[in-house]
Order: structure tokens, then C-alpha cells, then sequence
């Protein structure tokens, strides 16, 4: 419904199969050209979840994974009782409310921009300024970002002392920029691609209705508001609903590139937090309890918002 | 048809927003320019905007002589290529699997499809990896996790199962076998896929550090991304050459700054990117369409 030059996307990888008996003949040489893949999610994946029965042991590094105490649910409910969890919680999911709120929104608005502009070169342009961001770091970002809000060479200060004689601004190191600074440089460097979506769509509308909609003397802007925009609603549909099902995953690059300790108190976020309590302060059962809390949660959101997008939209990720 | 006055100054309103946005994502790049080839009294007096003050590329030297900086850059094309390479020959050799029927497919199947819903997470990783299979600071824990992507198995595989079956099952009857089939009749149709899939495994291995930062302690083993990270970001400049230098900075003994050494760096760690990107663009947006929008 939403677009004609799309491709179709299976499911899974199992097509409809009739009831196969092994055949050495054929079954073997397929077993020997899929092993290299199975292995390695073996190794990497599956031993790996395994691993999670440390979240219901004391870890001892002198015992190791196997032979360290069982100790039930106290580290869930050592972190559920714990505030700095909440805070950390808290964090999590305003600043993926303020991202639904202003990241979601932007690329749609940049294609309808430029889907108003008559002039192809011009818009190849813009459109193809617009995705630098995407093919850089969040590295590269992230000290782009430092780099131009310093307080000793950044542009911004400079413009604040030159224009507004202001004093100088610390920035990454004052809580109430942080958010405003996490947002924006993540619409920064996403828009641009994140309008590839919303650009296609517009270019699957059924043309013969803007055609109609021009008979009917309506302008360019009327028509976008009465046609486009209805247009996109699938897709938005969808990408929303996705959003919401990744409530409480933020990525962790970029909080943690851009955050420092004075900033913690609006900065940290579930997966940061873990990091630094696993890896920095070795809290190993503590961490991988609150991971497996986290993924259940995360896998309900995500089951559901990938449901609701089927029902919806009749479309699914998977 | 002549413009209306709304729609003429709409229009202009329009390009202008547009403008403006494409600035904001090049000025920065530019004022980065600019610092890091400006004269240290001008960076220091907070008077650089766009253009450079003076002329020193005496910070380019110095990054591009650091032993640290070249084993860097070549420890990341290496890992990317390894990456790439082997990553698109699993992966496909993984996909004609599923384009087949066989004895357990099912199985298989489900194996695949739960690894993109769950994981062990952090910390039981890390373990399993260092304690376990002693990879740390080794090129393998960065090179070994990253091959497998169930998503591109699954690209692959629709493509692979748009080939005509006539086109295979005249190569089984000729004798070939499966391995035959799969190098060369089934891979070399599906080339233009095979490019546009390893390109987004190429960038993701590029602009990735986290691993190098859990799993790599020897300097002489980071990655680039992660270079950059010390340098601008942990301002924990441990460069051989350049620690003396900025000691000798920091004290006013030599004129040059640390804000010189940090976006002369941000420039050199993106160039190659910012080089490539406009030719390569168009796989990507292509790419990223694939299976995103549906009928």
C-alpha cells in the first residue's frame, strides 16, 4: 500500500517446506557449507547466554562462571531497591520522549522540504550534504561536538563573546545542556538518511492525485497537507511504533562519547551505567542482573510494537 | 503556469531553510578545518571561526609522523577488510544454505532467528571472551563476533532465490557441485548485492570502537575510531611524539596547542570517509530501502 517499488521482505528463512527425510547425499555438503556460520554463533552468541546464569550467582574471579555460589534474585532485587537504578532509569526514558518528540519528527520535515524544491541539482545537493553524517562516527561526531562547543577555541563561544558579549559557556560540563546537546547531535547526524524513508514514500504516492487535486485548484501546500502527509502515514505509522518499542535502548555510543561525571545526573542511562558498574567497577552478577531484566523488557516492547506495526500497518521487521 | 506571490515567497523561505541546514553540517567541519591549521595565538585567543589565522601544518605533521596514529590507521583497514571479506563469504555461503531444502532447515532456521532477539549481554560476554577463550588484546575478538549478521543472511538469501532454478539445476546436472554452484554460478549473479552488503559491513567495522576499548589494551592494536577517542575525547594524548609535545605545550615551551593536535586529528580520522562517501551514497540509500518499505 505504501509503495509500489518496494521489496518484499520474508519473515524468517524458512519458506514453506514439505516433510524432507535426511539424505546424506544432499544433507551434508549444505551441513558443511552453513557450519562456519552456525559455529561462530555458537561461540559468540550462544555460549554467551549461557553466561547469564551469573546474574543469579555470586561471581568470584577465582571461582569462575561455573563454580561461583548460587545466590537466587539478590542482585535483582539488590538493583530494583536501589535509586541510582531508578535515576538512571528515569534518564533513560526522558531522553527517549524528548527524542520521540524532536529526533522522530525532523526527517520527516526535511522531505517534505525537499520535496517542494523544483530544482533537482539543488536538492541532490542538500541531499547529499545531508548524509555525511550518517557515514561519520559517533568518534568523529562526538569530538566535532566538544570541539566546537569548547570553551577555550569553539566557534559557539566565540560567537557568544563576540555578538553577545557573553561569558564564556562550559557546555559539556553544565547538566541542562545535556539533553539539548544529546538530541540535537543525534538529529544531526541521522536526519539525513532517516528522510531516505520518508522521501520514498512520497515518490510512491499515486501521482494522478495530486493531478486531480490541481484540477481542483488546490496549491502546492494544500496538497501537501491533504495528500502527502496522509501518504507518509504508514511509514510513520511504523517507524513510530518501532520507536517505542526501543524505549528503553539508547544507544549507547553516543550518550557515552558525549557524557563525562559532571553530567551524570541527566546523562546516564541504563546502558552507560551497566558499563561502568560491569566493566569499570567489576560488578559482574550486579550488572549481568540488571542486562537480564533489561532484555526481558526490552523483548516485550519490542514484540509488541513489532505486533501492533503488523496489525497496523501490515508491516513487521522480522 | 505563473508562481503565486504565496508560493514565490514560500519558495524562498524553503531554500533558505535548506541552506541553512546544509551549514550546519558543513560549518562545522569547516571551523575544524580552521583551528586545527591556525597559528596558536589565534586558537588560543578564542578568535578562529571558518577561516585559518596564519598558516601551520605543523599539527598535520606531527599526527601523521606518529608511529601511533599509522598503526592505527593500518590496524583499521586491515580489520575492516578481514571483516568485510570473510563476513560476506559466511554470510552467503549461510544464505544459499537457506535458499535450499534440506534436512532440518527448520532448526536451523529457528537457531538463526532467535540470535536477533537475544544475547548474553555485557558482562557474560566479556567473560567468555577474555577468561575463557583468552582473546584479549587480541585482533580475533575483533574480527570473530562481528562476521555473522542474520539480517544480511536474510538479503542475501531473497536475492539468491531471485536467480532462475533453471540456471543451478543445469549446473547439478553438468555435475557441479554444491559448493560449485554456490562460487560460480550463484555468486557471481548476485555481485551488485554482494557490493552494496559489504559496504555497510565495511562502514559499521570502520566507525566501530567499542570492542577495541573492552577487549584491547596494547596501543599498538587500536583502531583508529579509537585513537581518535584518546586524543579528543579522554584528552589522554599517549602518542609517543606528541605526549612530549603537548607536555612541552601545556608549559608554553613550544607554540603549539592541544586544540591544534585535537581537530587536526577529527579532520585526518574523518577524511577518508568524507573522501569516499559521495560516490558510494547511492548503495546506501538503496540499501537501506531494502526490506523498510512494503507493499
Amino acid at each position: 500500500m505504501a509503495s509500489k517499488t518496494a521489496t518484499k521482505m520474508t519473515s524468517n528463512l524458512n519458506s514453506l517446506t514439505p516433510k524432507l527425510r535426511f539424505r546424506p547425499s544432499r544433507d551434508i555438503p549444505i551441513y558443511l557449507i552453513i557450519a562456519p556460520a552456525v559455529i561462530l554463533l555458537f561461540i559468540f552468541h550462544y555460549v554467551p547466554i549461557y553466561g547469564i546464569v551469573i546474574g543469579f550467582k555470586d561471581y568470584s574471579p577465582f571461582k569462575g562462571v561455573f563454580e561461583s555460589k548460587w545466590v537466587g534474585f539478590k542482585h535483582f532485587i539488590a538493583f530494583l531497591t536501589d535509586s541510582t537504578y531508578w535515576n538512571v532509569m528515569k534518564n533513560t526514558v526522558i531522553i527517549n520522549v524528548y527524542s520521540l518528540i524532536f529526533s522522530f519528527p525532523a526527517p520527516i520535515l526535511l522531505a517534505l522540504l525537499l520535496n517542494e524544491v523544483g530544482n533537482m541539482k539543488f536538492k541532490r545537493v542538500v541531499q547529499t550534504v545531508s548524509y555525511l553524517p550518517y557515514f561519520i562516527s559517533w568518534v568523529v561526531v562526538a569530538s566535532l561536538v566538544m570541539s566546537i562547543l569548547s570553551p577555550t577555541t569553539g566557534i559557539i563561544n566565540l560567537v557568544l563573546s563576540r555578538f553577545f558579549g557573553k561569558d564564556t559557556v562550559y557546555f559539556m560540563t553544565k547538566s541542562k545542556y545535556f539533553r539539548t546537546i544529546l538530541i540535537s547531535s543525534g538529529i544531526w547526524k541521522g536526519i539525513g538518511m532517516s528522510s531516505v524513508y520518508y522521501l520514498a514514500a512520497i515518490t510512491s504516492i499515486d501521482p494522478t492525485l495530486y493531478e486531480a487535486a490541481t484540477i481542483d485548484g488546490a496549491g502546492r501546500l494544500r496538497q501537501t497537507w491533504h495528500i502527502t502527509i496522509p501518504g507518509l502515514s504508514t511509514i510513520i505509522t511504523v517507524l513510530l511504533l518501532l520507536q517505542i518499542g526501543s524505549l528503553l535502548t539508547i544507544g549507547f555510543e553516543q550518550v557515552f562519547l558525549l557524557y563525562n561525571p559532571m553530567v551524570y545526573d541527566v546523562a546516564d542511562v541504563i546502558s552507560t551505567y551497566t558499563y561502568r558498574l560491569g566493566l569499570e567497577q567489576a560488578q559482574f552478577s550486579a550488572t549481568t542482573a540488571i542486562g537480564i531484566t533489561q532484555s526481558i523488557v526490552n523483548f516485550i516492547l519490542l514484540f509488541t510494537a513489532n505486533r501492533t506495526a503488523r496489525k497496523v500497518a501490515g508491516w513487521s521487521m522480522w | 503556469m505563473k508562481k503565486s506571490t504565496g508560493r514565490i515567497a514560500f519558495d524562498i523561505i524553503n531554500y533558505t531553510i535548506l541552506i541553512l541546514f546544509a551549514l550546519t553540517i558543513i560549518l562545522p567541519f569547516a571551523h575544524i578545518i580552521a583551528i586545527s591549521l591556525s597559528e596558536e595565538r589565534a586558537v588560543v585567543a578564542l578568535s578562529v571561526s571558518f577561516w585559518p589565522k596564519g598558516f601551520d601544518t605543523r599539527a598535520y605533521r606531527t599526527i601523521l609522523g606518529d608511529q601511533l596514529f599509522i598503526s592505527s590507521f593500518v590496524n583499521s583497514v586491515a580489520i575492516t577488510a578481514a571483516v568485510t571479506l570473510a563476513g560476506l563469504l559466511v554470510n552467503v555461503m549461510a544464505a544459499y544454505c537457506f535458499s535450499k531444502e534440506f534436512f532440518g532447515k527448520k532448526v536451523f532456521n529457528y537457531y538463526f532467528i532467535l540470535t536477533m532477539y537475544f544475547s548474553g549481554g555485557l558482562i557474560p560476554t566479556y567473560l567468555w571472551m577474555t577468561r575463557y577463550l583468552k582473546l584479549k588484546d587480541s585482533y580475533l575478538a575483533l574480527i570473530l563476533p562481528a562476521l555473522v549478521s542474520v539480517y544480511y543472511i536474510i538479503v542475501i538469501r531473497s536475492q539468491i532465490e531471485t536467480i532462475p532454478k533453471s540456471l543451478t539445476e543445469a549446473a547439478r546436472i553438468d555435475g557441479a557441485t554444491e559448493a560449485q554452484t554456490l562460487f560460480l554460478i550463484v555468486m557471481p549473479t548476485i555481485v551488485p548485492t554482494l557490493a552494496a552488503i559489504g559496504m555497510f559491513i565495511a562502514l559499521g567495522v570502520w566507525n566501530s570502537w567499542f570492542n577495541v576499548m573492552i577487549y584491547i589494551d596494547d596501543n599498538k592494536k587500536w583502531t583508529l575510531q579509537y585513537y581518535l577517542r584518546k586524543i579528543v575525547i579522554e584528552k589522554t594524548i599517549t602518542t609517543g611524539m606528541s605526549e612530549a609535545a603537548l607536555k612541552m605545550a601545556e608549559l608554553g615551551t613550544v607554540d603549539v596547542r592541544p586544540e591544534n593536535y585535537q581537530n587536526a586529528a577529527i579532520i585526518l580520522v574523518a577524511l577518508p570517509i568524507v573522501c569516499v562517501y559521495p560516490f558510494v551514497q547511492k548503495y546506501f540509500v538503496k540499501g537501506i530501502l531494502v526490506g523498510s518499505v512494503k507493499e
